[in-house]
């Protein structure tokens, strides 16, 4: 009863493939933990690039909107001392939406109509300032000569100027003009901005006109006095300024004043110890030479706690450079704390700042994307190493298991199913990893900013993104090894070594 | 024993199992060119038991490698059961190796991983027999070869005829009908090697299992039906075992 009719090999069910998988890394188990290290490196390397970036991103974001508001006093006092320049609008204005009402105001007193037009101008401006600005020097010389700002464009309008600027340009072949619109040749665009700009410098000095004309009449109409007075004590100030065609919503009025209050209030406390009297008495008190007792001690070491700056109270109101009653310690301590948090802040800011952030890669600023690329691929050379090592030193067992009647894709299976456990496992380990680390860097160089302005959805992303990152990376890495190994007739394998 | 006979009939039913056409294999490495094989025409019946000897490097195991399935040769062709091996798929070659075909190497060859059952079971499982069944059988299987007690340990736990006769129950495990055996003996002692051969013996007047076995082994010429000489990658002769034994019992009379 001899039977050698011959058919198909059946596929092995799933539960045992990973049954045979499992086995084979815990018998294997220290190899296995290396390649599974390799990973978990590897990976802690990748979700460490991102999560700075990301951070530093959001940090950087973060605090300066946090300063925009914190300053929005100071920025309005300035704004009603000066009508600015021709530069500062146009870097002002092409951070802008053109529905906000800064734009708005802009208009109004250029009195121009065509919003969307304007806007584009300016938004181009802005763009060419910065390409002129990011050039270096002796580029910049060669093309603009000694022009710097929007006198750039002013310097380009003779033709004849125009023409050896653009052959300069094709000598120069690091530096190239920005591509201002699809289709429209770089040079073309440049040209007819430059041919548009007379225009947009007439409106946006005719702004700057007005607006010197409508700060003189608020301080003729107030006699001359203090800003931060009117802000703080005349109630009608509010409808004065919008008459004169600024634009302020009510908000922004009332955090005007409530940050002109605290800008009163330290001027006030850093005025009382001009006087020597006071100096001394610091002085002596905290044992210092009382050459030292600046402003800057008081803030930092005098108006830390609320028993130091009681003590500095009633000796003020003593010396009588404080009327009485007119501090608590505790409004001293948060005006003191607010300082701090400001000072923080643009130390963050001024920390987490990227270079050339804009137009890169995820706006991670070009350095940022050349490491994550750079770290994918060591990461990516890493694993491929381990895998390839894992295979290679099982083609003896391959070749076992197809002469006990193994099927191509069950082998297939086994190694890319091991190299995506492997790569699951370590791929989280490292993210977790890289998260630490990441996030501890972080803190230190730019402060607790980091935890209220790290946004967990980006990085929950990021981390995702990671681990699938060391799954594929694995897998791709296994799968060339494994499909040599599989194709093999057994004893070939086997004779590899 | 009249079972015996039952199942080793070779002279009513003498149906070719294996058989070879000129078969050729050339192992090419740079310029060198090895022969391993020249031509070999054989024909292997069901049920016999074949010796194939032949001095170190004479290309027994290219010859093993060739009928087995594992290797493919540079020409000639390999016939199992009057099937073409060269004719047939991936998926076809791992069936016949996974339940016509028992193989037994000379280094074992047990997956290091897997505990002695495991490895007896691991062929059922790629058969697609159900876990419990394939336990069942396993057992079975270990306690022909006198493993019974020791089916949790692993090949690193047991010595060389152990690891050997785990290695014969895993080339049972799917009822194959032929049993290639690679010098099955030539690492173990001159004790434990008996066993083995014991063991082989019983399945193959038992089970009426084909067994071909590449041997270096003088005490297989006793228990074998045919002996296949191969010298230079060619046959040198055939004899059956009657005709072997005339000869040594002449030489032994000649020294005496
Ligand atoms: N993979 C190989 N590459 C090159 N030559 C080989 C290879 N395998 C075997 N040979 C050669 O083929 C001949 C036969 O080898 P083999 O079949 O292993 O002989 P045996 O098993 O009888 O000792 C020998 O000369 C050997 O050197
Ligand atoms: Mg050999």
């Amino acid at each position: 009863m001899i039977d050698l009719e011959i058919k198909k090999q059946p596929r092995l069910g799933l539960k045992r493939v990973i049954q045979l998988t499992v086995n084979g890394i815990k018998y294997r188990f220290f190899r296995s933990l290396v390649t599974m290290v390799v990973i978990t490196v590897a990976i802690a390397f990748l979700m460490n690039s991102g999560v700075e970036s990301l951070i530093k991103r959001e940090v950087n974001q973060y605090s300066s909107e946090q300063i925009a508001n914190e300053r929005l006093a100071i920025f309005w006092l300035a704004k009603l001392k000066n009508a600015g320049t021709v530069d500062s609008h146009i870097e002002e204005l092409s951070q802008l939406d053109k529905q906000s009402d800064k734009f708005k105001e802009f208009m109004a007193f250029a009195q121009v109509k065509d919003t969307i037009e304007i806007h584009q101008e300016i938004i181009k401006a802005a763009n060419y300032l910065n390409f002129f600005n990011s050039m270096n020097y002796g580029n910049r010389r060669r093309l603009v000569q000694q022009a710097t700002q929007s006198r750039i464009f002013d310097y380009l309008q003779p033709p004849e100027k125009q023409e050896s600027f653009f052959a300069t340009l094709s000598e120069i072949r690091s530096v190239s003009l920005p591509k201002e619109e699809e289709g429209i040749d770089p040079e073309e665009s440049f040209k007819g901005f430059l041919g548009s700009w007379p225009s947009l410098k007439a409106s946006i000095q005719k702004a700057i006109l007005a607006k010197e004309q409508a700060i003189l009449n608020l301080s003729q109409q107030h006699k001359d006095a203090e800003l931060l007075e009117l802000l703080l004590n005349n109630q009608g100030f509010l409808q004065d300024i919008r008459n004169a065609g600024f634009m302020i919503s009510d908000a922004d009025y009332q955090t005007v004043v409530e940050q002109s209050t605290d800008i009163a209030n330290c001027r006030i406390l850093e005025k009382s110890i001009s006087g020597l009297k006071m100096k001394q008495r610091l002085a002596s008190q905290f044992d210092q030479h009382p050459k030292d007792i600046t402003t800057r001690f008081l803030w930092d070491e005098v108006f830390q706690s609320n028993d130091d700056v009681e003590w500095y109270i009633t000796v003020a109101e003593e010396e009588q450079v404080l009327s009485k009653g007119q501090y608590t310690a505790e409004t001293v301590v948060e005006l003191a704390e607010s300082k701090e948090r400001f000072a923080s802040l643009s130390e963050s800011l001024k920390e987490s700042r990227i270079k050339n952030s804009k137009n890169s890669f995820l706006g991670l600023g070009e350095r940022m994307g050349w490491l994550l690329l750079v770290s994918l691929v060591v990461c990516g050379v890493g694993i491929a190493n381990a895998m390839l090592m894992t295979v290679t030193e099982r083609f003896r067992e391959i070749a076992t298991l197809k002469c006990l009647g193994a099927l191509d894709s069950f082998i297939m299976t086994i190694f890319v199913l091991e190299a995506a456990l492997l790569g699951t496992i370590g791929g989280i380990f490292g993210v977790i990893l890289g998260l630490i680390i990441g996030v501890g860097r972080m803190n230190v160089a730019l402060g607790n900013v980091v935890w209220t302005a790290m946004q967990p959805k980006e990085l929950i992303i990021a981390s995702l993104i990671a681990v699938v990152a060391g799954i594929v990376l694995a897998v791709l890495a296994a799968i060339y090894p494994a499909l040599k190994a599989s194709r093999l007739a057994p004893m070939e394998a086997m004779r590899i070594e | 024993m009249s079972k015996e006979l039952e199942n080793k009939d070779l002279t009513n039913d003498k149906r070719v199992i294996i058989r070879t056409v000129n078969l050729k294999k050339e192992y090419a490495k740079k310029d060198v060119v090895t022969r391993a094989l020249v031509g070999v025409d054989v024909e292997i019946y069901a049920k016999e038991f074949i010796s194939i000897m032949g001095p170190s490097g004479s290309g027994k195991s290219t010859f093993f490698n060739m009928i087995g399935g594992l290797d493919s040769p540079s020409s000639g062709r390999v016939f199992i059961d009057e099937v073409d091996v060269a004719q047939l798929s991936a998926p076809e070659l791992a069936f016949l190796r996974c339940r016509k075909i028992g193989y037994i190497f000379q280094s074992y060859n047990l997956i290091q991983y897997q505990t002695a059952l495991e490895n007896v079971t691991t062929p059922m499982a790629f058969a697609g027999v159900p876990t419990d069944d394939a336990r069942k059988r396993g057992m079975e299987l270990l306690d022909l070869v006198g493993l019974k007690e020791r089916w949790f340990h692993r090949p690193i736990e047991m010595s060389g005829g152990q690891q050997q006769r785990v290695a014969i129950a895993r080339s049972m495990a799917n009822n194959p009908q032929i049993l290639l055996c690679d010098e099955p003996t030539a690492n173990l002692d001159h004790h434990t090697g008996q066993d083995i051969l014991d063991i082989l013996e019983r399945v193959n007047a038992e089970k009426g299992v084909t067994i071909i076995c590449a041997t270096h082994d003088y005490r297989m010429m006793d228990m074998c039906d045919r002996l296949i000489w191969i010298r230079d990658g060619g046959v040198d002769r055939i004899a059956s075992r009657d005709e072997v034994n005339i000869q040594l019992s002449n030489i032994e009379g000649e020294d005496a």
